[in-house]
């Protein structure tokens, strides 16, 4: 299998026996806690995974989602593998098991959700896009909370958008419950007059 | 992440592991404790003589044969298919045994209801049966998916689907030592739905504690 998967490539050039060897023997040590052998071997099999990953899938980004994912899950399986057999099945498995588990994931993605291009397209009407503006909207709004004073800023933001109690807010802050009331007020007054002056 | 920087924090983040022992060990290990735990009721509470008497019947003989065989086949099925290589005809394992659990059974309760017409209809200690599968059953159970746990495999429908009919097999294995009396169709009932009861159990909480570690 191994040939046909790396004709005159690496697997080639190398006996399969003996590359399985190698990986075999680089994954003992790493089972024993050797982090270079550990490195050497995830990035030895790099090749091999991304071959039988674009065997089951096209796009070369789900692929390289698929050849991560088999890294992850090797690495939390690896107390499963028996250094007295050979290590290529073992992978192969892995990256088998997860190549399938992605179909499938994609298939029921394919079920419940349609793609829709005009879904992203903006109106004729401003006042349609709304989702949009809104991106705008926060931003502006952030700049001008930005040129408040910083007693104001700081009020404004535990008491109106971390949403904390004022003696909660007057704790964090060291203000106290009377100085955030007004400084709560007299930030929004100003935004009030900024918002205005800016529309 | 780009798969370089994940290569770089995995092997970062890689401490040794306790290689597991092979699955077949693994398997022997979870039965003979099994076996030592289950061991201590059927001696004190089972009456073992009548239990040989029944046993000494060869349609009998069978049926306990095969439904031991099939409790472990599907544990020993269970342990291999948690590891990533070994193959998945391993859950074929325990079918044939099933089947001639069922054959049998199914062919002593007909013979019951031949023989003695209006008992075999009867409900009797049916519902004792019940009870008993889910008392030896459901802690097997638990201690099984505790073992598979282990291994994080990367089906874990299927071994939970296999390792659940381990456990039925071998809770109504033990069953029998509790069961003086011949099947009725309605102990077949009662048998059917606890095992179904025990398997679903299983089943269900094996995916949630299987799944997604791995």
């Amino acid at each position: 299998m191994l040939g046909r998967i790396f004709p005159g490539g690496i697997w080639g050039r190398m006996n399969g026996v003996e590359q399985d060897r190698q990986w075999s023997g680089w994954m003992a040590k790493a089972q024993d806690g050797d982090n270079a052998a550990y490195a050497q071997l995830l990035r030895g099999i790099l090749p091999f995974l991304r071959v039988l990953a674009r065997r089951r899938c096209r796009d070369p980004d789900r692929c390289e989602d698929i050849v991560q994912d088999v890294l992850l899950t090797l690495h939390r399986v690896r107390h499963t593998y028996d250094p007295a057999r050979p290590f290529t099945p073992w992978l192969a498995a892995i990256c088998d098991r997860r190549s399938i588990d992605a179909l499938r994931k994609r298939v029921r993605q394919a079920s419940y959700e349609t793609d829709n291009a005009r879904a992203y397209e903006t109106f004729a009407d401003p006042a349609s896009n709304k989702e949009v503006d809104a991106g705008d909207a926060a931003q502006a709004l952030a700049a001008l909370v930005a040129q408040l004073p910083s007693a104001q800023r700081e009020a404004l933001e535990l008491v109106k958008v971390k949403e904390m109690s004022l003696l909660e807010a007057s704790q964090a802050s060291g203000q106290s419950v009377g100085g955030l009331k007004i400084n709560v007020h007299r930030a929004l007054k100003a935004l009030r007059l900024r918002v205005g002056a800016s529309e | 992440m780009n798969t370089d920087g994940l290569i770089a924090e995995l092997a970062a983040s890689a401490p040794p592991v306790k290689r597991l022992a092979p699955p077949m060990t693994r398997a022997f290990v979870w039965l003979l404790a099994v076996a030592a735990i289950a061991a201590v009721p059927i001696i004190l509470l089972s009456n073992l003589h009548v239990w040989a008497g029944r046993a000494s019947h060869p349609r009998m003989a069978l049926e306990l044969a095969a439904t031991l065989a099939t409790g472990i086949a599907g544990v020993i099925a269970a342990f291999h298919l948690s590891i990533p290589d070994r193959s998945p005809r391993w859950a074929l394992l325990p079918l044939p045994f099933a089947l001639v659990w069922a054959a049998s059974t199914g062919l002593g309760c007909w013979q019951t209801l031949a023989e003695q017409d209006k008992r075999g209809w009867g409900l009797f200690q049916s519902s004792d049966c019940f009870v008993v599968l889910m008392i030896v059953g459901i802690p097997m159970a638990g201690l099984l998916l505790l073992s598979l746990r282990r291994a994080r495999p990367l089906q874990p429908r299927l071994v939970a689907t296999v390792g659940a009919a381990g456990v039925a097999g071998l809770a109504a294995f033990v069953l029998q030592f509790f069961h003086p009396f011949d099947v009725t169709v309605m102990d077949l009932g009662a048998h059917l739905a606890g095992l179904l009861v025990l398997f679903a159990v299983l089943n269900l909480s094996a995916r949630l504690g299987l799944a997604g570690r791995a």
